[in-house]
């Protein structure tokens, strides 16, 4: 039985090896494709980390992506961004819902080397709306483009901006928080869900959340600016007592526009218990470390961590440069101990073997940059696999970070398992996942060049195995699986031949499908092994 | 326009998959299933025609041509009605079952302009494509999707509760991968079934991530639609062959064997492929002293042996009229011989059919070994490949003429292989 050698957040070694270097990226992109490892092969892992907690740059806004039909508003061109802009009816709502969604799965498809993309769902995970719920397009817009820009930034900052969006005040009821009748919802999930948390020592009381949503009463979402706004009249004056747990703390009730900062006020309170800090930093060790958080974790690896969270005023870019340069990080024991999510393991396959989509009639595109559609394709597969960006389950997020004691193996079961292969088996076809117009297959051939020498079968095995799998396949399997690359010869002498024609004839068709042929088979039967859904 | 039409209407919104259908417990059928079933046996490598179905009215030719490599007239078999054809003496059992009316030759079965490379040219014999033309399918997957239509969705059924082919050996092939995915189940005799033959759990004991993947491990095979028919088929009572040598010693008779297993517990599965390697006898297909021994006369040995084991539980089954069988290869072998002791990559190849419900017959003429011939000389074709494909078709699965014709991309007339 595996066991956890250290508990240490110590620096691990600065010259990483290429299998603890894989670990990294897995856990930190969606995939990791040859081009994450040209970038980051013989970086230190200081620079590797550097270049992780380096923020993306801010995307351009969701825009009009469906030709085929229509927005009503005049302004509102194929191309253009819809998101300032108001809609007449719920059919145009509901189409930018949509344009909503495959531009923020279009953003993981085209992830660059930064944790930006994996920070923006993890945040998204924590604090959750959902988008049919929220109703308006513009609001989920400007929540999912407010993860983004602090993913890499501040918490504290994050949750206040959060607290007053229109897409949470919606979410989660804060705009019928009244003087007259507080709606408690808001105020008890912020502390329950994104910030205390519950057991390890929180004692928070039912006084305390009804004080939380007093000092919140008065705010509303605006329609017409797509903002919070706030409403003296129906903000509470009075003052809000809290409980010893916060130290008896008293937030004076403000009169008139100053009754918006009692929000900072209790901001301050929140953040200033370490419980905060803990549960923020336990559910980022869940994400990227393990789902299992017993004593010795807790009390060696999550404190500390809370305490650099603080004194760093919960800008979270230093915790994950300790955590995931720590020698803990690093123990063999985590390496693929994480059954893939379902974007890690759609959006991830995709980024790793990369896909062709083909255009009818004969318009081929290399990648999915400038082919947008499929980005609305790719996440309605990922809810199909019951991974719906945008849409959390509940405002708890998935299950897969919170229910013990099954966490990540939530989303492995018959029919998710059976779904994950009819789709990586309909992307390694020829023809390849066929849609309205345009199909996507992965290319493997292209994939398969970017090795050194794959004319040498083992040697190519191998680092394929390597690249794609946390947890490699036995040998003994992998002794079955290479005679698909041989058609059963007992020599390598025909693949080297073909790969070596391939050379001296680039342009020759057949020759590529005669690899092609041979790759597809064997890669279907890769990405099917219960290993590959191991990160 | 509501929101439903809208979905409706756009296309686009489709998702890539609907949930999949809930599982279908299906219970195995009573033994005795009456439908049609076809083996093909894969000879990997290209089989040397010449050295399998011997044209004896051609004797004196092989002897020059072939100096160094062709069999002693006297020790060649031989076949009932004829004796302008032989057979080589390590295909004892497939005589036999000549004789018995059991088993049938078709000469000279290729396409024009041959590929000489064994990954194009099986991929032709598998897609069953113009040689001229690639093909992304096996032609046995486009027949089997009208068979068993929207395939995987909706299956296992009712009606259709059984894989729609079965691949014995390492790994699937070529013939059953489908537009959608492949639509074989591959059955490796030396693991046991549902097993992964895996030492995963061992080798990574480091990691926590190997107690997942047993957990993985387990749901798959539960997902595994077909894994409980198959279970239950293989472990039904039988008693296979005396015939059979033990395990590991014809590793084509083991593949045979599970075959017989599979239709005896009620598989009804119609199309199965086993294989064979090693026919690539560009050196050694016989040994210098003694030219009906070597490679190529042990294959065939072990070919004739699994036939002949197979045909044996058929018959204790009761399915001689139910089950055929096959061999092809992706060609056939040089008319010239090596320097050492073997042929290199040929053209057109003999192949043998048995079964119960079969025109038992040479059907064709032996080659044409043209007057002069060089290294690079190869024996004309007598059949399309694809004649074979739609007779199968037509003939054994009655398939309808414009399924065969769209299956096989053309029109391709019949050999009369089949009793019908």
């Amino acid at each position: 039985m595996a066991v956890i050698s250290t508990y240490s957040l110590k620096p691990f070694n600065e010259k990483i090896k290429d299998e603890e270097l894989l670990h990294l990226l897995r856990r930190c992109l969606f995939g990791v494709g040859h081009k994450d490892l040209t970038f980051y092969k013989g970086k230190t892992l200081s620079q590797c980390l550097t270049a992780l907690l380096t923020p993306s740059p801010t995307p351009p806004p969701a825009r009009e992506e469906l030709s085929d039909g229509v927005d009503l508003n005049p302004a509102i061109k194929v191309g253009g961004t819809w998101v300032h802009e108001a809609f007449e009816n719920e059919e145009v709502n509901y189409r930018r819902k949509l344009m909503f969604r495959m531009w923020w799965t279009g953003l993981i498809l085209n992830r660059d080397f930064s944790l930006t993309e994996k920070m923006t769902l993890f945040w998204h995970n924590h604090f959750v709306t959902e988008t049919d719920v929220v109703k308006d397009s513009r609001y989920s817009y400007f929540y999912a483009a407010m993860l983004r820009e602090h993913a890499l930034g501040n918490f504290k900052k994050l949750i206040r901006e959060g607290t007053t969006c229109p897409a949470m005040l919606v979410y989660l009821g804060g705009n019928t928080n009244f003087k007259s009748a507080p709606n408690e919802n808001y105020g008890r999930e912020l502390m329950e869900l994104f910030t205390l948390g519950k057991g390890y020592g929180v004692q928070y009381t039912e006084d305390d959340v009804k004080a939380a949503a007093r000092v919140l009463t008065g705010w509303h979402d605006d329609k017409e600016k797509s903002t919070g706004v706030f409403d003296p009249a129906q903000h509470e004056t009075a003052d809000k007592h809290f409980s010893s747990f916060f130290g008896n703390t008293v937030i004076r009730g403000r009169t008139g526009p100053d009754g918006a900062n009692e929000a900072d006020d209790l901001m301050d309170m929140i953040f200033s218990k370490k419980e905060t800090a803990r549960y923020v930093c336990r559910n980022i060790y869940r994400w990227f470390v393990y789902a299992h958080v017993d004593d010795r974790i807790e009390n060696e690896i999550i404190h500390p961590l809370a305490d650099i969270y603080i004194r760093n005023n919960f800008e979270i870019i230093p915790v994950l440069r300790i955590l995931l340069g720590s020698e803990h990080f690093f123990d063999p024991v985590f390496r693929g101990c994480i059954v893939k999510s379902s974007a890690d393991f759609l959006l991830g396959s995709t980024m790793e073997i990369g896909v062709t989509v083909y255009l009818a009639p004969d318009k081929t595109y290399t990648n999915l940059v400038d082919c947008h559609e499929p980005w609305l394709q790719y996440h309605l597969t990922c809810e199909d696999l019951a991974m719906r960006i945008g849409d959390p389950p509940s405002v708890s997020g998935w299950p897969a970070y919170y229910q013990a004691p099954k966490y990540h193996q939530w989303w492995i079961n018959s029919a998710s398992l059976s779904m994950r292969k009819k789709i990586t088996d309909g992307l390694s076809t020829h023809d390849g996942l066929i849609f309205n117009g345009y199909s996507i297959s992965f290319d493997f051939l292209n994939y398969a060049k970017q090795f050194q020498n794959p004319e040498n079968r083992d040697g190519f095995i191998q680092q394929v195995t390597d690249l794609l799998f946390a947890v490699p396949p036995s040998k003994s399997l992998l002794d079955h699986l290479r005679g698909l690359l041989v058609s059963g010869m007992e020599t390598d002498y025909y693949w080297e031949k073909a790969w070596k024609k391939l050379v001296e004839h680039p342009d020759d068709k057949e020759t590529e499908e005669v690899l092609n042929a041979r790759l597809r088979m064997f890669f279907a039967k890769l990405l099917s092994l219960p290993e590959y859904h191991m990160m | 326009m509501n929101r439903k039409a809208f979905i409706r209407n756009s296309a686009i919104i489709t998702s890539m998959y609907p949930l999949l259908n809930a599982m279908q417990a299906c219970q195995v059928k009573k033994i005795g299933s009456s439908k049609k079933i076809i083996i093909f046996i894969q000879l990997l490598g290209g089989n040397d025609g010449l050295h399998t179905l011997i044209p004896l009215s051609n004797y004196r030719r092989l002897t020059e041509l072939r100096p160094n490599i062709y069999l002693p007239e006297n020790k060649i078999l031989p076949l009932r009605g004829t004796s302008d054809t032989g057979l080589h003496p390590a295909l004892g059992g497939i005589k036999d079952m000549y004789d018995n009316g059991l088993a049938g030759f078709i000469q000279g079965v290729g396409y024009e302009k041959p590929n000489f490379s064994h990954f194009r040219s099986s991929d032709i014999w598998l897609t069953g494509s113009e040689p001229s033309k690639v093909l992304y399918t096996g032609w046995m997957a486009r027949y089997l999707e009208t068979k068993f239509k929207n395939y995987p969705d909706g299956f296992p059924s009712h009606k259709q509760p059984d894989p729609p082919a079965i691949k014995i050996g390492d790994t699937g092939t070529f013939l059953f991968q489908g537009g959608v995915m492949d639509m074989s189940i591959v059955i490796n005799p030396a693991i046991p079934f549902g097993s992964s033959g895996s030492e995963a759990e061992e080798e990574v004991s480091y990691s926590f991530g190997a107690e997942e993947v047993k957990t993985i491990r387990e749901i798959l095979l539960q997902t595994d639609r077909y894994a409980g028919r198959v279970k239950k088929a293989l472990n039904a009572p039988f008693s296979s062959s005396k015939l059979y040598p033990k395990t590991g010693v014809n590793i084509l008779a083991d593949q045979l064997k599970v075959v017989s297993k599979l239709i005896n517990g009620g598989l009804e599965t119609s199309v199965y492929v086993v294989d064979l390697k090693g026919f690539d006898t560009h050196v050694e297909q016989v040994t210098a002293s003694d030219k009906t021994k070597g490679i190529h006369a042990d294959l065939l040995g072990k070919l004739s042996q699994a036939i002949t084991c197979f045909w044996d539980d058929v018959v204790h089954m009761g399915r001689e009229e139910d089950i055929a069988g096959m061999t092809f290869s992706e060609f056939g072998r040089r008319i010239v011989s090596t320097s050492g002791l073997g042929t290199d990559h040929g053209s057109s190849q003999p192949i043998i059919y048995f079964g119960g419900n079969i025109n038992s017959q040479l059907i064709g003429k032996n080659p044409v070994i043209p007057d002069k011939v060089t290294v690079d000389d190869n024996l004309a074709m007598q059949h399309d490949f694809r004649s074979v494909y739609a007779s199968i078709l037509r003939q054994w699965f009655k398939a309808p003429d414009d399924v065969v014709k769209s299956v096989l991309q053309g029109d391709f007339h019949d050999l009369s292989i089949f009793n019908s």
